[in-house]
């Protein structure tokens, strides 16, 4: 099964990083790329087991659940549930550990998930380089602001 | 139930990182805190080794590796005997990758139950001391490591 990763030390403290990915619901005001997201149902974002709807400013729609989530250990995963192209047993991952020694957080993306051999590199190139490197970026620079 | 968690980002790539923590006997090589460090059954790793350590402060510890993730860059180590009246300690060293740097994020945490009388001076201890300055040692180790001309 692939495995994406990506990863960077941001400046920002944990605890403000974390307010903005625990946030399942409004992954549109962080995630460059998005263009609407809602909650199905109405619900809370940060209920396990509640699902999103996301419109890329592409036009192209993907139904996300979260799945599990620690404000304990600044983790939370998700699985993509429907999206644009061929994908299953789909299970990301977020997470934040303060750098209690020098400063900072580290913030991990990660992801694994099934698909047409012939399909994995492009589908894990698309999710690195279209998701978690620039989502990671925009965190950065929105927390700086 | 005392739960604690450091953590220090590294000049080194994670798997570099890995290879010195899969030295479970080699603890002395890099934390300042620890004078000695005698593992049972030779210096590599395997689930169920054990190790002695004894520190420049006077206490000693029989440590247990009770897991092993390669996958993770992830090993779960419980404390069997303990300078403190603890009923379970555990500790786990966890590697991440740092994309954007070519580096590596190294977390130790630890959790003990014990009595609350004892659990400030441990969160001290360890928290504020052993850990950290463990963190810090092995910075300095790799750094002093990849320094190091390889003809000399």
């Amino acid at each position: 099964m692939p495995r994406v990763f990506h990863s960077a030390i941001l400046k920002a403290p944990s605890d403000r990083i974390w307010q903005v990915l625990r946030d399942f619901g409004r992954l549109h005001r962080w995630l460059p790329g998005i263009a609407q997201c809602a909650v199905e149902g109405g619900g809370a974002g940060d209920r396990v087991g509640a699902v999103r709807h996301l419109v890329a400013r592409d036009g192209t729609e993907f139904r996300e659940q979260l799945v599990a989530l620690s404000d304990y250990d600044l983790t939370l995963a998700y699985s993509i549930l429907e999206a644009p192209f061929e994908i299953t047993d789909h299970l990301a991952e977020l997470r934040v550990i303060p750098v209690t020694e020098g400063g900072g957080s580290f913030v991990g993306w990660s992801a694994e998930f099934s698909c047409q051999p012939d399909r994995q590199e492009r589908t894990g190139q698309f999710m690195v380089n279209e998701v978690f490197r620039p989502g990671l970026a925009a965190l950065e620079r929105g927390l700086a602001a | 139930m005392i739960r604690l968690s450091r953590s220090i980002a590294l000049a080194a790539p994670a798997d570099q990182v890995w290879q010195e923590l899969l030295g479970f006997g080699d603890l002395a090589l890099w934390h300042p805190a620890v004078d000695t460090c005698r593992a049972a059954g030779g210096q590599h790793v395997s689930v169920g080794a054990t190790r002695h350590v004894t520190t420049r402060d006077g206490l000693s510890m029989d440590e247990e590796l009770a897991a092993a993730s390669v996958r993770d860059h992830r090993l779960e180590i419980l404390t069997r005997t303990a300078p403190f009246p603890v009923s379970l300690m555990w500790q786990a060293l966890t590697v991440f990758g740092v994309s954007t740097t070519g580096g590596a994020v190294l977390r130790w945490e630890m959790r003990a139950d014990g009595p609350p009388d004892w659990a400030g001076r441990m969160r001290d201890w360890f928290g504020d001391g052993y850990i950290p300055a463990g963190l810090n040692g092995l910075a300095g180790h790799l750094a002093a490591t990849n320094n190091t001309p390889i003809n000399n």
